[in-house]
């Protein structure tokens, strides 16, 4: 293992980063096997469509070819989008509602037949509008598509109900893979146990719950890449397990993140030959309650709930151990969608008093008399960075009884190894990024603004 | 001695059944299902019909008796059936975990016995000395000690260790390859959790051998062979230690048995990819079916184990005869 | 095949009493120190952790839950005499608390599986037939689970928390303790004064627990000692695989969870203390109990 490149890249290091090999390095080096620690279990099956967890991404994308992308080299960017299996971006007809995708002639599967528009469509198809029995975890993404066609082999047209900004953002997810139409059409379940795609990595092995492997794609239609011979996988939920494994050399890099001090001691003990990419993320420590369920129907609560979180004390705090540092709303600092300080601290929940905000958080609630009130907020089931971008099995499976039983102040029951549970504390103190945990199961926001995709991008 | 193994193997029967209504009904109180656990990963959009579709096509939603009777009727047949979480067939999911668990079982057991049935014997031979001091706080120390946390703390001081010595840290492989693969890489892989595991059970051991050899050199028989004028090594060796010999196999067995679920928390903190971790991400996601998998081989395990230790233990001791 | 040894045990235990009660109460405490310097030095832990616990608002200098975002993952200093964990909170507290969570388990997950698996054990000696049969049964199907694995599947149905993880090591522990009792009360069964009192006429409830339970104690009262040890090192493993103890509740196996496995490079302070706590109270409950074993029944020393 020659290559040893401790990259710490954050949030935005999916997919598109592997397939970039050593992006950033001005002259890539060719050749040699990266193994790469996967920081989480491995999902119960290969299909990115249905899957939502980064463990998808990072464990099975480098196989397949999506619609469009961010920009490999310059992956931090929320605005930027780049083809990759469409020779280009597309110009908006009518009225931005219809989008027409050239799609590249020189795509090839890795069994050797020729890529066309018709398995663009079908996969799109089944990710927009999945038929009975097959689960697409982004329906609401697409809630804008009315249709998508494919009028020729090298065409796809997506038809809008309505103009929207979020479309393309939304197009660009990187679970989106690029199936194809007669596999599909044989077994639609077909891609959820087995993985043929057209990436720049042909699919080797997996080592059930241990271990993925692949090998370079020699006819990938990015010409020149991939710049590895091949790419090992390594399922390590444990924080601890990549970190010492990237010390020990057992593996090169991690696509998530570590904790600042973690990242300090590998470079002081292996100095230049560990290369840390930063970027960055944004510490906003929402409480997500059940709009459904007392007493957080009422707003006041709720309202209450933002005021008491320190957003500003909270994040330098954080940053110390976990990977966030900049204070940020929903759509993450540097983002022209992004807030600005000075909007941010207009934001309920963002006021740079605390102890106004917090004096304004119980005269709320005392208002809405729900002046004792105590709930246990669940945090992720992810070591790193301990954030609320979650949406993953810990919140799910404890919300449903959570939502019955914490009304009779019931023992919460959840089963999550690892899950780090945190009390919000008298007086509405809290102690660490939490989320809620009572989100409506069923309600999905729908992706309106382009906002959810950034929820999403974990 | 076949009508006695048919026996026991008959007895075994109820305590198997047992064991699934048991787990049938824990995992069955367990809230929630794993349909939506499954569907709904990440927050997925899910609509409610297609978690119906999902539970009806797992069968949850048939009456409690009868999938408990698909269940026993299943094993019956050996069609243990496919997991719940990634559709595999559970055999094929165990089979995956299994080499890197019982190859771990196997090692601790070797090195329990080679650390613990020599010292638990020298110290029972020089009673209330220091050595015999020493042996048993090692051994009680062995029992006092979390397994996990020898195995983050050795992980560590190798790494520490291998850093300062040599400039570059080093560290097991975390990917497991079978030993004929590589030999070596697959050795220095469980080594060390091997030893994490052994310490405690070599304890364990240590003191039945320490206790039983002691005794077993009260007894008359001892003193006669001393009084004979026989060599002390050969009293050792042939009379005393064999019968000693005897609770330490029943204990070397029995903890053999939970070895294989004792194995939960070590292999979480090795990343091992085994047994015990899929048994905690099996009742995590609420797979029925590979829960219920586990427990029954682990169950088997117990079983088995029980029964060759019997053997074993009428093997050493010819007074024992099978009735 | 077990049945010999507690035979031994009960009958042994019954011979000890009586010279026993003769002296004071203090005589004997002297005489167990002056014999059992080992089992002492394991009493003066298990006495320092209670202390520890149960005046652990007195001792501890800070708040264990309390966290200071200027002091995180602080070595050892004057202010923090063992240092602060990822969160900010003083680990000494934290152990000092942690020891009265980890006694609190400890104590009631053994007295309680102790206790139902004596009631259970002995009746089903006394009572023998089919209801010692199927209790038979039950403990076969209950034994074959490894602890551990057991108390998982009960945490699963019952949730986390602490009075849930006494009830999920307790279980586990009632088969292991019945059998050792009943192979014990088998024997103390076939002693005449059982049959003597049955026939005076009194009650099943009165003969087990007067006459058949004080007889069962001294194998009892020894496996009660190692039922701590386990049950407080099974606490650390639910807590430490996140199924045990849930934060912020200081509890040793939770304070190895997460952070300390982190940090354990760049922060051992973490790590190490509450594994020695661990540690330290499991050993010296262990050489307590030797020590209890050795002077309650001589002839099974060293066990």
């Amino acid at each position: 293992m020659s290559l040893r490149t401790g990259l710490w890249a954050a949030g935005l290091g999916l997919a598109a980063a592997i397939a970039a090999g050593s992006a950033g390095a001005q002259t890539p080096k060719r050749g040699g096997t990266l193994t790469y620690m996967i920081s989480a279990d491995a999902s119960p099956s290969f299909d990115g469509h249905r899957e939502t967890t980064f463990a998808t991404v990072h464990a099975v994308a480098p196989y397949y070819s999506v619609l469009i992308r961010v920009p490999p080299d310059n992956p931090a960017s929320t605005t930027e989008f780049v083809c990759d299996l469409c020779t280009e971006m597309p110009k908006p007809t009518d009225g931005g509602k219809t989008y027409a995708f050239k799609i590249r002639p020189d795509v090839k599967w890795h069994d050797g037949s020729k890529l066309t528009a018709k398995d663009v469509l079908a996969s799109w198809n089944k990710i927009v509008f999945p038929p009975q029995g097959i689960t697409s975890a982004r329906v609401s993404y697409y809630s804008m598509v009315e249709k998508i066609e494919a009028p020729d082999d090298s065409t796809v047209v997506f038809r809008l109900k309505y103009p929207s900004a979020a479309f393309i953002p939304a197009l660009a997810d990187p679970f989106t893979w690029i199936y194809k139409k007669e596999t599909l059409d044989k077994d639609p379940h077909w891609y959820e146990k087995n993985i043929m795609g057209s990436g720049p990595f042909k699919f080797v092995s997996y080592e059930i719950g241990q271990s993925i492997k692949g090998v370079r794609n020699p006819d990938y239609y990015h010409k020149g890449q991939p710049y590895l011979d091949a790419i090992e996988g390594i399922f390590a939920a444990k924080q601890s397990v990549r970190v010492d494994a990237i010390r020990g050399d057992r593996a090169a890099i991690e696509f998530r993140g570590m904790p600042p001090s973690a990242r300090d001691e590998l470079v002081k003990e292996a100095g230049k030959e560990i290369v840390v990419q930063d970027s960055d993320w944004n510490c906003g420590n929402i409480i997500t309650a059940n709009h459904k369920k007392k007493p957080f129907d009422d707003v006041r609560v709720r309202r209450a709930l933002a005021l008491a979180v320190d957003q500003w004390k909270g994040a330098p705090a954080l940053s110390k151990i976990a990977i966030v540092r900049s204070v940020g709303g929903i759509v993450f600092p540097g983002s022209p969608l992004a807030a600005t300080k000075e909007e941010l601290q207009q934001m309920v929940g963002y006021w740079p008093d605390i102890e106004k905000a917090r004096a304004e958080a119980r005269r709320l609630l005392k208002e809405a008399g729900a002046e004792n009130l105590k709930f246990e907020l669940i945090n992720r089931n992810v070591d790193q960075p301990y954030m609320l971008y979650s949406e993953d099995l810990a919140d799910r499976r404890v919300e449903e009884d959570r939502r019955d039983r914490r009304a009779e102040g019931g023992a919460d029951r959840s089963l999550v190894p690892g899950d780090a549970r945190r009390h919000l504390r008298r007086g509405g103190r809290c102690e660490l990024p939490e989320r809620g945990q009572s989100r409506p199961r069923y309600q999905q926001v729908s992706a309106a603004d382009g906002l959810s995709r950034e929820l999403r991008r974990l | 001695m076949y009508r006695y193994i048919v026996k026991r193997l008959l007895l075994a029967v109820p305590t198997l059944v047992g064991a699934a209504a048991l787990v049938f009904v824990l995992m069955r109180l367990i809230p929630g299902d794993i349909c939506v656990i499954r569907l709904g990963s990440g927050g997925a959009h899910v609509d409610p019909a297609s978690v119906e579709a999902c539970r009806l096509q797992l069968g949850l939603n048939n009456p409690m008796i009868v999938q408990f009777l698909d269940f026993l009727w299943s094993y019956i047949t050996l069609d243990f059936g496919t997991s719940m979480w990634s559709g595999h067939p559970v055999t094929h999911e165990i089979a995956a975990r299994l080499p890197v668990s019982l190859q771990i079982a196997l090692m601790a057991t070797v090195i329990a016995i080679l650390i613990a049935i020599p010292l638990g014997t020298i110290s029972a031979l020089r009673e209330n000395t220091w050595l015999d001091h020493i042996v048993r706080m090692v051994a009680i120390a062995g029992i006092a000690t979390p397994s996990f946390w020898l195995g983050i703390m050795s992980l560590v001081l190798v790494l520490d260790i291998t850093y300062l010595a040599t400039g570059k840290p080093w560290m097991p492989p975390i990917d497991y390859v079978p030993f004929w693969q590589d030999p070596i890489r697959n050795l220095s892989m469980v080594l060390l959790p091997a030893i994490t595991v052994g310490y405690r059970y070599s304890a364990v051991t240590m003191r039945m051998t320490r206790s039983a050899m002691l005794e077993v050199l009260r007894e008359d028989y001892i003193r006669t062979a001393r009084s004979k004028g026989l060599l002390e090594q050969i009293i050792v060796n042939r009379h005393a230690l064999k019968n000693a010999l005897l609770p330490v196999v029943t204990l070397i067995g029995i903890e053999f048995a939970f070895l294989i679920g004792g194995l939960v928390v070590t292999e979480q903190v090795f990343n091992l990819n085994g047994i015990g971790r899929l048994f905690v991400q099996a009742v995590q996601n609420q797979d029925n079916v590979l829960t219920q998998a586990l427990v029954m081989l682990v169950v088997v395990i117990f079983v088995v184990t029980n029964l060759v230790v019997d053997l074993l233990y009428a093997w050493l001791d010819p007074r024992i005869r099978f009735s | 095949m077990t049945v010999v040894a507690p035979n031994r045990v009960a009958v042994a235990g019954l011979v000890e009493e009586a010279p026993e009660r003769k002296r004071s109460l203090l005589g004997v405490a002297l005489n167990f120190c002056r014999r059992q310097p080992l089992g002492t030095f394991g009493l003066a832990i298990v006495v320092v952790m209670f202390v520890a616990g149960i005046s652990a608002g007195w001792i501890a200098p800070y708040d264990p839950e309390e966290n200071d975002f200027n002091a995180m993952m602080e070595a050892p200093s004057w202010a923090h005499i063992l240092g602060t964990d990822q969160l900010g909170r003083d680990i000494f507290s934290r152990l000092v608390y942690g020891a009265r969570t980890a006694l609190i388990v400890g104590f009631n997950a053994a007295f309680m599986g102790g206790a139902i698996g004596l009631v259970l054990g002995v009746s089903s000696a006394y009572f023998g037939g089919l209801f010692d049969l199927l209790f038979q049964r039950v403990l076969d199907v209950l034994m074959a689970f490894p602890l551990i694995i057991l108390a998982l599947a009960v945490v699963a149905v019952f949730g986390t928390g602490v009075f849930n993880v006494i009830l999920a090591i307790t279980i586990p522990l009632i088969p292991r303790c019945g059998r050792v009792v009943r192979a014990s009360a088998l024997a103390v069964r076939e002693i005449p004064y059982v049959d003597a009192a049955r026939a005076l006429g009194f009650g099943h409830a009165r003969i087990v627990l007067r006459h058949m339970v004080p007889n069962v104690v001294a194998p009892f009262l020894i496996m009660l000692s190692a039922f701590v040890g386990q049950a407080i090192l099974a606490e650390a493993s639910l807590s430490y695989l996140g199924l045990g103890v849930q934060e912020p509740v200081p509890a040793w196996g939770l304070m190895l969870q997460g952070g300390a496995e982190e940090y354990a490079t760049t922060a051992p302070w973490i790590a190490v203390f509450p594994g020695l706590a661990i540690m330290l109270t499991v050993l010296g409950i262990s050489l307590f109990g030797d020590a209890l074993r050795d002077a309650i029944d001589p002839k099974l020393r060293d066990r």
